[in-house]
């Protein structure tokens, strides 16, 4: 199993710490997502990973080796300020970019047309990429990246201008890459197609590592337990309900420290609440993302001491 | 195929595509060679209708010095055998030959002047416009030289005056030694010194003497030259389409998705090569239709007899080009605009240029002296400089490999801290880097 390692990673600009002391992993066979607010350095972890700007201290390994220019072939990058030769034909920009990638020009070809029949734009290999809507040259771009066949994918912001249909169909495709071994890295703020795809994930605030690792124990860990209850008529104010927050007919109520669903459930019974509906919350992701953010925000000093090892 | 030669032969293919490119390229001679005819022609057609309007210069020989026979001698024309020799073969080549040599004719013809025999015969065909002007020998002539001039106030002030004071200095001149010096000394005493039977000789350090042949020397000269103003042309059009390039992938954001997969040097190398490349293409294909590959093609043919000099020329040019794109593109990419990318860009242009186009006679003058010697081990003068100092063969080949590898660490430096600062400046969209910034990137590089 092929892993990526961030080890110790610091990149400071001017006053401004962009990547303080980050360290994590990144393994093949899953899909892995970078988190964080606009500005919080992921960008900066992705530009190193790239060898597109260097770190002031730190490491990345590739199976335990310092990841080189070497390895620029083994990396398919789709930046979120991407960009294609507007005036091109799409066929010839997609042959350049996998010539880059060390690929001859009869194989970049070959490979470039199946792909853009794989991302249904067969039809479009002979037209100039400005005569593109937004989102099949995004749909291009995304081939671009593919088209080495790359084992380690980064893809930053791969779904924004996509429609529902298309979002599917690159989902499908990182899934499959990541099936194939491919170790694959998304950064999006799109928490719920991260709920959807991701295994693990890392969350950067202000350069720090804040957050990282399986999903679901990191919603187990800082997401607050709450549980959706209907029912016909008044619901008591519990000892063990931290709050609650009305949701049309609905009311979610958060459970303080140590209380779980079960002890709701008994409370609510002993009561008597004629209970119409009762649903345990899976702490959606963006609300951790949230509270973990504006958390750091008041108190500074807690960064860092969040970031468990919890890999 | 290494990643700098798919990023030039990207570079250069959709460079010599582009419709701009195509229009400039072939379109430039129509129109140049459009604008030179019409330059050359207005001024033909005129001295044509001067000439064809040309009247007599009225003489009145007061004194008795002047003699008929020099005065049909001087109409029948006074251009001299080179002069003569160089309008037959003008007036067999191109229609720019025929007109030139036209021109030259017009210029080698003889004046006619016609003797009256008293000043009111003269001033009458002055006044009535047989004549635009009349000289009067006065009876003291031989005494005190002074002859008058009488002119019709609307005279040109120009060419045709100080012609027609030339012909009558040469007629007096002829009609004195008339019969008083041996025929045989004529021509001499009004042709001391005849460039076409003179000859010039170098003497060496070892006392081998040898004929000086000027033409030789010139079309050494021209190698040079050729080459100069052929680096000049490929930096001033080669840059402007590496700017172009850079601020439009800076614009579009491929450069990004570039930069993932080459280095950026690599990047700033393949781009340098592939559009000097187009440049350089561009330029021939100029020099061609603008039927300049004469000499071209006479440095071609020289270069054949002179390898030395050629490679010692293209050694320069190539290194030169090298250093000056890399480091023009460098700084060029730190511009958060077309405009300003220029100005930064042309920095360097003017430090490689201006120093030897001050300094060239010097360096010709004394091709080894410390002012020669200084501007050709530098290397942002050494381009320029060197080719010069080649063309005057009296460089010591020790000399020339110091200019060269001094050059060569030149380009090292200039890719290793333009590749730096092209990292620096393409990844910042639409800001300029801070002076800090910039000296952070050059610590790195």
């Amino acid at each position: 199993m092929a892993e990526l390692t961030f080890s110790h990673l610091r990149k400071a600009y001017a006053a401004t710490v962009a990547s303080d002391d980050v360290s994590f992993e990144v393994r093949s066979g899953e899909v892995f997502g970078l988190l964080g607010p606009n500005g919080a350095g992921k960008s900066t972890l992705i530009r190193m990973l790239m060898d597109i700007i260097a770190p002031d201290a730190g490491e990345i390994l590739l199976d335990g080796h310092r990841l080189g220019p070497k390895d620029r072939d083994r990396i398919g990058y789709l930046p979120e300020e991407r960009g294609l030769y507007r005036k091109e034909k799409v066929i010839d920009v997609l042959i350049y970019f996998g010539m880059l990638k060390g690929l001859v020009r009869a194989a970049a070809r070959q490979r470039a047309l199946a792909w853009l029949d794989r991302v249904d734009l067969a039809a479009m290999a002979e037209r100039r990429v400005d005569q593109m809507s937004k989102g099949q040259q995004q749909k291009v771009q995304i081939a671009g990246t593919l088209l080495h066949d790359p084992s380690i994918l980064v893809m930053d912001e791969p779904f924004s201008g996509l429609d529902p249909m298309n979002t599917v169909l690159v989902r499908d495709l990182l899934q499959e890459r990541s099936r194939a071994g491919c170790i694959v890295v998304l950064s999006t703020h799109q928490m719920p197609l991260v709920e959807a795809l991701c295994d693990r994930v890392a969350m950067i605030h202000q350069g720090r590592l804040v957050l990282y690792g399986p999903l679901e124990e990191i919603r187990r860990q800082d997401g607050e337990a709450s549980v959706l209850v209907e029912a016909d008529g008044e619901i008591p104010t519990l000892d063990i309900a931290a709050r609650s927050e009305r949701q049309g007919p609905r009311v979610r109520i958060f459970l303080k420290p140590g209380a779980g669903p079960r002890d709701l459930m008994e409370r609510m019974l002993r009561h008597g609440v004629p209970l119409q509906h009762f649903e345990v919350v899976r702490t959606p992701l963006e609300e951790i993302f949230v509270r973990t953010v504006r958390r750091l925000d008041a108190a500074p000093a807690e960064r860092g001491a969040l970031a468990g090892a919890r890999s | 195929m290494s990643k700098i030669g798919v990023v030039m032969s990207r570079e250069f293919l959709s460079t010599v595509k582009r419709r701009s490119y195509l229009i400039i390229t072939f379109g430039m001679p129509f129109f140049v060679s459009l604008y030179l005819g019409l330059v050359a022609l207005l001024p033909a057609l005129v001295m044509a209708q001067s000439a064809a309007a040309k009247k007599e210069i009225g003489l009145v020989d007061e004194a008795g010095v002047v003699r008929q026979e020099e005065i049909s001698r001087l109409a029948a024309g006074a251009a001299t055998p080179e002069v003569q020799e160089l309008t037959n073969r003008l007036g067999s080549g191109s229609s720019g030959g025929r007109m030139a040599a036209a021109i030259l004719k017009g210029v080698a013809q003889g004046a006619h002047f016609r003797a009256f025999a008293s000043r009111e015969e003269g001033l009458q065909a002055l006044r009535t416009g047989v004549i635009e002007r009349l000289y009067v020998v006065p009876k003291g002539y031989l005494e005190s030289g002074g002859v008058e001039t009488y002119r019709s106030k609307d005279a040109s002030l120009g060419f045709g005056r100080a012609r027609a004071s030339e012909s009558l200095e040469r007629l007096l001149s002829r009609s004195l030694l008339a019969g008083r010096v041996p025929e045989e000394l004529r021509p001499r005493i009004e042709e001391p010194l005849r460039g076409a039977a003179s000859q010039q000789y170098s003497v060496a350090a070892d006392g081998t003497i040898e004929p000086l042949d000027l033409q030789v020397r010139i079309a050494r000269m021209a190698i040079p030259g050729v080459f100069a103003v052929l680096f000049f042309m490929s930096i001033m059009i080669s840059s402007g389409y590496l700017l172009q390039g850079v601020s439009e992938e800076k614009e579009n954001r491929v450069i990004e998705v570039i930069l993932s997969s080459v280095r950026p040097d690599q990047l700033l190398f393949g781009k340098l090569i592939g559009l000097g490349a187009a440049g350089l293409l561009q330029l021939i294909v100029w020099l061609s239709v603008a039927s300049l590959a004469t000499s071209l093609f006479a440095a071609a043919a020289l270069a054949v007899l002179d390898f030395k000099l050629f490679f010692g020329c293209m050694t320069f040019f190539v290194l030169g080009f090298l250093m000056l794109g890399s480091l023009m593109t460098g700084s060029g990419a730190l511009g958060s605009t077309a405009r300003e990318s220029q100005q930064m860009a042309a920095i360097w242009s003017t430090l490689t240029i201006l120093p030897p186009a001050l300094t060239w006679m010097g360096v010709l003058d004394a091709p080894n002296g410390a002012l020669a010697r200084g501007l050709g081990w530098f290397p942002l003068t050494a381009p320029i400089t060197m080719m010069l100092r080649l063309g005057t063969g009296q460089v010591p080949w020790w000399d020339v490999l110091v200019a060269i590898l001094c050059l060569a660490a030149g380009v090292y430096l200039a890719v290793r801290v333009s590749g730096a600062l092209f990292r620096l400046g393409l990844l910042m969209y639409g800001k300029r880097p801070t002076l800090k910034e910039i000296a952070r990137q050059l610590r790195h590089a």
